[in-house]
């Protein structure tokens, strides 16, 4: 099982109900490629974060991993 | 008749209260500067002296608007002033937003030009074509809440625009910045300090007249079309909801937020002070610009008995709250918002404000200054009793306020006892609130800016490392691979140099990083668009990339001129040595190929490989001949 939590108006961007929800994991998949299939049509306008860290989106997911979904950033 | 632009310029010589207008303000003129950086560039290298002392009545400061400023379409509202910088030595700039530039061009004027110094205070009072040089004695040492009621009462108007210091700028504070309507700074390299020093107090605007434009329909059909889009682009969404502080804890979790004077990259304090948390808490409403629909300004209210904050001084943006936040080991959202009150009342650069409290804070823990130094106060990352103060003390010049009123890098020289190795500066000038230890394209930035460590110099190359709608936005430029953050071989020095190229444009026209791709949404081809509504050129983006290499160059020739070059180019020694933590602990700079990348960029500007200085050919191919 993964543990994902979405930032608000990333939700209303994407069209995703829940701001925390579990989802089962079916064989070896990427960053980028679970955030497709969860909804994310645009992985590059998030940031992940797993288990605290933020890593790239060609990292592997694992099972009982926390991700969280945070917005791409910039400048200020 | 001019379109998009008013064709007007004003000097105003406060020595003896002369009062003309520029002559030649023409469509070649205005196609080759297009205002902003350009103006003030131009200007600077034929007017002033570079060997002239930057608080003396001979230095100009030059208010700048661009042919984009006032268009009726968010985003369109910036100007900048520049002047030689009393911080930096070299070029000095801070752009603005709000709504004091396109007042001034419904006023009829492009720009102004501040010679000389008044006697005695003096405002400047624009009403459209009447334009007055009225007394400040009795506004000199008050803030700019109290200054902007005032002016406003005598004037019979409240609706007048006011660009103003307070007392910062008024006891030449070297950052003290320049502030409109209370709450948006024409911020950096010390400009507030030129203005105090030319007994200038206010310059307050109203301006009545329409401005005209080629295609009025297309320029308003491109300001619906974004008030829609803006809100399925998370880039521009994400600011309308957080602000800009909304990415505080993209960085933090990045292991790249500024933390205790850049010794880490990850504040254990983040998810008090970020922008989701300033939305659930003390966030009063969301403002924006003029025209602009994205309100991405904060307005926020602090009622506490021992703390009150005004919501009239707007809000701390995420720089301030990083300044007085995380690299002051502070998680006190409601005192960051009091620090960012101040300074917009005092006129103080929050950026430098907080780095150069961060500076004295690590001084006093190495033992470099003590209580005998600070008059009793307790300089320790985290503590909330000494910011406020400081901002005080800096800004009326009290106690070591006055040593620190000199900006970082002055003051350890004067403190001495190894205190060099804490002043944070490029040219000078205090990091702003990005850590390029995770972005080495931000660290080519931070050395190779005109002003002094800038993080408004390009867009930072974290945004370019997938492929996707992001990256496509700038594939017009040229830049068609995603590149790592971690990169800094040739392909980053042209990737942050065709991006420089774009931002300069920006800068020029008076256009918001935050309306136009790639930060913001509004596409290459929109912003092509909107430029030959206005002006009714056949402007390409061929030419405004020209004219954003065009404004690089002439800085830097003023730059040159000042002394300041290759040796300057460089960053602080902090940013060689490894983050010690944070997500990223253990990340540096590599400096030898760091410093292969900066001869890149000399070579690839067109400048001499070794010494940075432009070639001659490269300024013929440019038009700068002056």
């Amino acid at each position: 099982m993964v543990h994902i939590k979405i930032t608000p108006y990333l939700r209303e961007t994407f069209n995703i109900t829940k701001e925390t929800f579990e989802v089962e994991l079916k064989g070896q998949v990427t960053v980028h490629d679970f955030l497709k299939q969860i909804g994310i049509k645009k992985p590059e306008y998030v940031l992940v974060v797993i288990n605290g860290k933020a890593l790239p989106k060609t990292t592997p997911i694992k099972d009982g991993d926390c991700i969280e979904v945070l917005p791409v950033f910039e400048g200020g | 008749m001019p379109l998009g632009y008013t064709g007007k310029i004003l000097r105003i010589d406060l020595s003896d209260g002369n009062i003309k207008e520029e002559e030649n303000i023409d469509e070649v003129f205005m196609r080759k500067y297009f205002g902003g950086k350009g103006f003030i560039g131009y200007y600077l290298l034929k007017e002033v002296n570079p060997d002239i002392d930057p608080l003396s009545p001979v230095n100009k400061l030059i208010f700048a608007t661009g042919v984009m400023t006032g268009l009726p379409v968010s985003g369109m509202c910036r100007y900048a002033v520049g002047a030689k910088s009393p911080l930096t030595g070299g070029y000095g700039q801070a752009e603005a937003g709000g709504w004091w530039g396109p007042e001034l061009k419904m006023a009829g004027y492009d720009g102004l030009i501040i010679e000389g110094k008044a006697e005695k205070p003096v405002y400047i009072y624009i009403k459209d074509n009447e334009v007055k040089i009225k007394d400040a004695s009795h506004l000199w040492g008050r803030t700019t809440d109290q200054a902007q009621k005032l002016i406003r009462e005598e004037n019979k108007d409240n609706r007048i625009r006011i660009a103003q210091i307070g007392p910062a700028g008024e006891n030449l504070v070297s950052y003290a910045c320049i502030v409109n309507e209370l709450k948006h700074a024409n911020g950096r390299t010390g400009m507030g300090a030129v203005m105090g020093s030319k007994n200038l107090k206010a310059i307050a605007v109203r301006g009545t007249q329409k401005l005209q434009f080629k295609d009025k329909e297309k320029i308003l059909g491109i300001a619906r079309w974004f008030s829609g889009y803006f809100k399925e682009n998370p880039l521009t969404y994400g600011l309308y909801n957080w602000g800009t502080s909304g990415g505080l804890m993209n960085f933090n979790k990045s292991g790249i937020l500024p933390t205790r004077n850049f010794r880490e990259g990850s504040f254990e304090g983040a998810e008090k002070i970020w922008g989701k948390t300033m939305a659930e808490t003390i966030l009063k409403k969301r403002e924006g610009c003029y025209a602009c629909v994205i309100r991405c300004k904060r307005v926020v209210e602090v009622d506490r008995e021992d703390l009150k904050v005004d919501p009239e001084l707007g809000g701390p943006e995420y720089e301030t709250i990083a300044s007085f936040g995380s690299l002051c080991g502070i998680d006190d959202l409601e005192l960051i918002s009091k620090a960012n009150e101040l300074c917009n009342k005092y006129t103080l650069d929050t950026i430098s404000t907080g780095m150069v409290i961060a500076f004295a804070m690590e001084c006093y823990e190495n033992g470099i200054i003590t209580q005998q130094d600070t008059g009793g106060l307790k300089l320790t990352f985290g503590n909330k009793d000494v910011v406020l103060k400081l901002i005080e003390m800096i800004a009326k010049r009290q106690g070591i306020g006055d040593i620190l009123a000199m900006g970082s890098k002055r003051a350890a020289k004067k403190i001495g006892k190894g205190a060099e190795q804490y002043a944070l500066t490029v040219k000078n000038q205090e990091l702003p609130m990005h850590e390029p230890r995770g972005k080495y394209g931000v660290g080519l930035a931070y050395a190779l800016s005109d002003t002094g460590a800038d993080h408004m110099q390009a867009a930072h190359d974290t945004m370019f490392t997938e492929e996707g709608e992001v990256l496509d936005s700038i594939k017009p430029l040229g830049i068609l691979e995603p590149i790592d953050p971690f990169d800094i071989t040739q392909k980053k020095v042209r990737e942050f140099m065709y991006l420089q190229f774009l931002w300069s444009f920006y800068n020029m026209a008076g256009i918001c990083d935050f309306a136009a791709v790639p930060r913001g949404s509004m596409s290459l081809g929109k912003v092509v668009e909107l430029m030959r509504a206005a002006t009714g050129w056949n402007v390409s983006l061929w030419e405004m990339l020209k004219a954003g290499e065009r404004g690089l160059t002439m800085s830097r020739l003023f730059n040159t001129r000042c002394g300041i070059g290759a040796r300057e180019d460089r960053l602080p020694r902090r940013l060689h040595q490894a983050l010690e933590g944070g997500t990223l602990k253990g990340q540096k700079i590599p400096e030898k190929e760091f410093k292969q990348a900066i001869k890149t960029y000399y070579a690839m500007m067109g400048w001499d490989k070794e010494t940075g200085i432009p070639t001659q050919e490269k300024l013929a191919e440019l038009g700068i001949d002056f």
